[in-house]
């Protein structure tokens, strides 16, 4: 597909003709093919599923199952059942605090993170320590705002419980070189999660060749719709998880004073499931299986070149984090503009960025900033938008700065 | 109405485009009646806000009077805005004073009324003022 052919997939487009989105960070716009499933659903077989005994809810059943097995191709997982349905990439990280490590982890045992995770890969180990008594530590940092691979060890001794990282940026871009600390945690017997909310729609993901222990990302990220996650698990460490959630759909056997779980992943995704999303997640993998990840690439690279190299020529603009980039996004400040000011403006040229701490105060902070403005592109956007923002750009510029 | 009210709807009346009414917010910041710099501090700075905003107020003769400033322009002429609209009234009218202002001056499409704008978390602090006095006072 060209990405002309791409962006006419997204009537997002069709009906904001005026307005350029460069917030696909924060969400991405859905394909028409997902929107159309969704809608199919309510109209031609809604039902509840793994319960009823009725046609519609066989085939809503089978297609929710069929996402499950094109999310586990999506990552090349072993087995369908490593798959865990979530609400999203936040739930996920919960499920693991929660169901996985809650049970294992004691006062003055340590999590190990970074200062650059978004605030969903932080507070559910902040509110898991707050629990337990456990602490949290944190990677070392290199300049370039990713974790210094070569310092990892010295931050690593028996306490420690989980290491848990991004996989891309969701400020800078950047990709980590998790294959490197995946090894190192594995090498050490160190479950480790990747957040991969920032990675899913950039880059093929292969749990198998990376051996990470737990896989997380929205599915609102990947041009599917809200409200639907993963959780990648492997299967050795699902077996010990512990439900935190209970209700119908998780059990097989209800007496009055006990029950009997059922079988994975069903145990973790307790009541009814958000099945037109779910199925609608499915269609959204169809559609960048029918893209491909060479295509995506390509155009992406494109487009962040570009980016990149109009933006160098704007005036005093400061980039956070100007290393290589594996996602066309860039944060930045313009010196002597607050990002408030120049976000605000930009929203009434309507431009669709966002700016603040990003979900992100930590690392924003590290970096000596109060905030800074996001622009982050997708495979639907072209570069006449890039063109055109850095027009609109220069001139919200001088107007802050008369 | 409060007493500067039907002034800043005229005036804004007057704006044909955006362009025009962020002008004169930003005019407005530069002249904005300045909170103490001592009182800079996390006791009058209002959470929620995507930039920096302090908010201090003073009773005088039955009346209340804020002061403040933002590190950000648009939010600085924000907070001048509601300064200039709430200062040398009653608690009392303050309190039961309707906050469809900002649709009449039709800034309300532009600032929607978000957590992170903090229009709205400034306009409950200012209430909380004039709450806190009226009780005091009886
Ligand atoms: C790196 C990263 N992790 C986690 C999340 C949380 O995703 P969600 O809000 O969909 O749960 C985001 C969303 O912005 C993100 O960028």
């Amino acid at each position: 597909m060209t990405g002309e052919e791409i962006r006419n997939c997204f009537p997002y487009f069709k009906s904001n003709k005026k307005s350029i989105y460069f917030d696909s960070a924060a969400t991405t716009h859905k394909p028409q093919s997902v929107i159309d499933t969704i809608i199919s659903f309510y109209q031609k077989y809604n039902s509840n599923i793994h319960r009823s005994m009725n046609k519609a809810a066989t085939i809503a059943t089978q297609k929710f199952e069929n996402s499950r097995s094109l999310v586990k191709e999506l990552l090349n997982a072993e087995h369908s059942s490593e798959i865990v349905f979530t609400n999203g990439a936040t739930d996920s990280i919960n499920l693991v605090a929660q169901s996985f490590l809650k049970k294992q982890i004691k006062k003055n045992d340590i999590i190990l993170i970074s200062e650059t995770e978004h605030h969903s890969n932080l507070v559910p180990w902040q509110q898991l320590a707050l629990e337990t008594g456990a602490k949290i530590d944190f990677l070392p940092i290199r300049a370039d705002l990713l974790v210094d691979t070569d310092k990892i060890k010295a931050k690593i001794n028996d306490k420690v419980k989980l290491i848990s990282t991004h996989h891309i940026s969701s400020i800078s871009g950047g990709k980590q070189n998790i294959e490197k600390i995946i090894k190192i945690a594995r090498s050490l017997n160190i479950p480790i999660l990747i957040d991969g909310a920032q990675a899913i729609a950039h880059t093929p993901i292969d749990v198998k060749e990376l051996d990470c222990d737990f896989y997380c990302f929205s599915g609102h990220k990947l041009f599917g719709p809200t409200g639907t996650g993963i959780l990648y698990s492997k299967s050795r460490h699902l077996d010990g998880f512990i439900p935190y959630k209970f209700g119908g759909g998780m059990v097989d056997n209800v007496g009055l004073h006990e029950n009997s779980f059922s079988e994975l992943p069903h145990r973790l995704e307790a009541g009814t499931p958000n099945i037109s999303g779910v199925i609608g997640l499915g269609e959204a993998v169809n559609f960048v299986k029918s893209v491909g990840f060479s295509v995506i690439q390509e155009i992406e690279t494109s487009l962040a070149e570009k980016f990149n190299h109009e933006l160098s020529k704007v005036d005093d603009c400061v980039l956070v984090g100007s290393g290589p980039r594996s996602a066309p996004i860039f944060t930045f400040n313009i010196e002597g503009i607050h990002h408030y000011d120049l976000a605000s403006l930009l929203s009434e040229y309507n431009i669709c960025t966002r700016s603040g701490h990003l979900c992100s105060q930590p690392m924003i902070e590290m970096c000596g900033l109060s905030g800074a403005v996001r622009a982050s592109l997708s495979i639907y956007n072209n570069e006449e938008e890039i063109e055109n923002f850095m027009v609109i750009l220069k001139k919200a510029i001088s107007f802050l700065k008369r | 109405m409060l007493l500067n009210e039907e002034k800043l709807i005229l005036n804004f009346s007057l704006f044909n485009n955006w362009e025009e009414k962020y002008e004169y917010l930003i005019e407005l910041g530069e002249d904005i009646c300045f909170i103490d710099p001592e009182k800079k501090t996390s006791k009058h700075l209002i959470q929620g806000c995507q930039s920096k905003v302090w908010l201090d107020f003073e009773f005088k003769n039955d009346k209340l009077y804020f002061y403040g400033d933002s590190d950000a322009l648009i939010s600085k002429g924000l907070v001048a805005l509601i300064i200039e609209l709430y200062s040398g009234n009653s608690p009392k009218d303050i309190l039961t004073h309707q906050d469809n202002f900002f649709e009449k001056i039709n800034l309300k499409e532009h600032l929607s009324m978000t957590r992170s704008n903090g229009l709205s978390m400034m306009i409950k602090k200012i209430k909380k003022y004039a709450y806190e006095q009226l009780n005091k006072n009886g």
